[in-house]
């Protein structure tokens, strides 16, 4: 930490070279969109750099990182709706080659990578139309595996508020995926 | 054996028919999400973990629900993280190098307003009263008090001040210097003079002028022309312009040293 905090290269080498595939796999979770995650990952370490002074002795690393690259990509998406009026490009089904998910899915027959292929689709679809805060939260337990505290710490919440979200978040993700449960195609 | 089973289901049975058991599916699958993973509100987990658990053990469908619930967390842990561009680490370190030299551009600069500002503190200000101070007394002391008291030098302007805002006549610069006879002939004793009056135009040249007293003979007239003519005068000047119309009077008299 130190040496972050005196500018060092090899330090801030050090925290690119750990973080920026988990930052970009974050970034991408809230944006969906594999081009503008890179930019937005680029621009939350620069902002990391900036604020290195103020990161707080005691406090973790990845939560601090985290919280600036939630900002980051809320901030991008705001502005992406104000100028860019994409709405319903970033909101719709992303395109085949833009998925930042997927699943692994060693082994499988092509039939079954096809019908993984579609479920996959049908959880990221439905993971997209659940409300910002609640996929936030979800994102960051789920795909991240933090705890609540410190996805509170990430978002700026409570504990109560982050259970809350993840909560009400799971149970429109199961609603929305009904159907895929009903045909058959997701099996528990 | 056979009897115990019989009663579970009848209790199934009975407590379906009642509609206890719908309640209590519907609060069930309202906190299963929670329940996977211990995100139940922490006022009400212990008491519902338990509650919930209980019912889990004999309800299949509010299970098939936890199951699907499972189901999807597992995948969502299983979601692989998207992959970033091959260049994106060496990009964050460009920019960031790019971002340190900018910052060390700035840092230097913030150290020099830094000084500066350390100077203005420590030199500047001490002296910013008394300097004020001193400049204000010079000020009082030069522009009212010396002055006042005689003192001060008075500024010689490098030509003769010309008022602007006056008429000023027409003068004889220049006499053109023609013989006039009966003026400069030393044999005539009896001459008295001549007395002629030019009108200057704003050139300064004269463009007419009239004898003052006895006619001239001709001779003398023309002899006067040439020296009234090629005489320069500075005409008449109006709120310091020249203008034209300007008069000049000219007195020709002979004077005779004796001895």
């Amino acid at each position: 930490m130190t040496e972050l905090r005196s500018g060092s290269q090899p330090a801030f080498d050090w925290l690119v070279t750990h973080y920026h595939r988990p930052v970009f796999g974050l970034v991408a979770g809230i944006l969906y969109d594999p081009s503008e995650a890179a930019d937005v990952t680029q621009e939350v370490f620069l902002r990391a750099f900036r604020g290195i002074n103020g990161f707080r002795e005691g406090s973790s690393l990845k939560t601090w990182l985290y919280r600036i690259a939630v900002r980051q990509a809320l901030n991008h998406r705001r502005w992406s709706w104000r100028h860019l009026r994409q709405q319903s490009s970033m909101d719709a089904e992303p395109e085949e080659n833009g998925h930042p998910i997927e699943f692994p899915a060693p082994g499988l027959s092509p039939f079954d990578e096809l019908a993984s292929r579609e479920v996959q689709q049908a959880v990221q679809g439905a993971l997209l139309k659940v409300a910002q805060n609640f996929r936030m939260a979800v994102i960051l337990r789920d795909l991240e595996g933090m705890s609540y505290e410190e996805i509170a710490e990430v978002l700026g919440i409570s504990v109560g508020t982050v259970k809350s979200r993840i909560l009400r978040g799971r149970r429109a993700l199961r609603e929305l995926l009904q159907p895929v449960f009903a045909s058959g195609r997701m099996v528990p | 054996m056979m009897m115990l089973a019989t009663k579970l289901m009848s209790f199934a049975r009975g407590s379906k028919s009642s509609g206890t058991r719908d309640l209590a599916c519907a609060s069930v699958k309202r906190w299963l999400p929670g329940y996977l993973d211990g995100a139940l509100p922490e006022s009400v987990e212990s008491r519902l973990h338990s509650r919930i658990a209980y019912h889990l053990d004999r309800c299949t469908s509010c299970r098939g629900e936890l199951e699907r619930y499972q189901a999807i967390s597992r995948m969502m842990t299983n979601v692989r993280q998207a992959e970033p561009p091959d260049e994106l680490a060496v990009s964050i370190r460009v920019a960031v190098s790019r971002e340190r030299e900018g910052s060390r551009v700035r840092a230097t600069l913030a150290r020099c307003a830094t000084r500066l500002q350390l100077v203005a503190h420590h030199v500047v200000e001490p002296l910013l009263i008394p300097v004020t101070g001193g400049a204000l007394v010079a000020l009082i002391v030069f522009g009212f008090v010396f002055p006042t008291l005689g003192g001060g030098w008075q500024l010689a302007s490098v030509r003769p001040d010309l008022p602007l805002t006056l008429m000023q006549p027409a003068r004889l610069q220049t006499l053109a210097g023609f013989p006039l006879p009966g003026l400069d002939d030393a044999s005539v004793e009896s001459s008295q003079g001549l007395v002629v009056e030019a009108t200057v135009n704003d050139q300064g040249q004269a463009v007419e002028y009239r004898v003052i007293g006895t006619p001239l003979d001709a001779g003398v007239q023309r002899e006067l022309d040439r020296v009234v003519l090629f005489s320069r005068f500075r005409p008449q000047m109006s709120f310091g312009r020249p203008t034209s119309g300007g008069r000049v009077v000219l007195g020709f008299s002979r004077i005779l040293v004796r001895g």
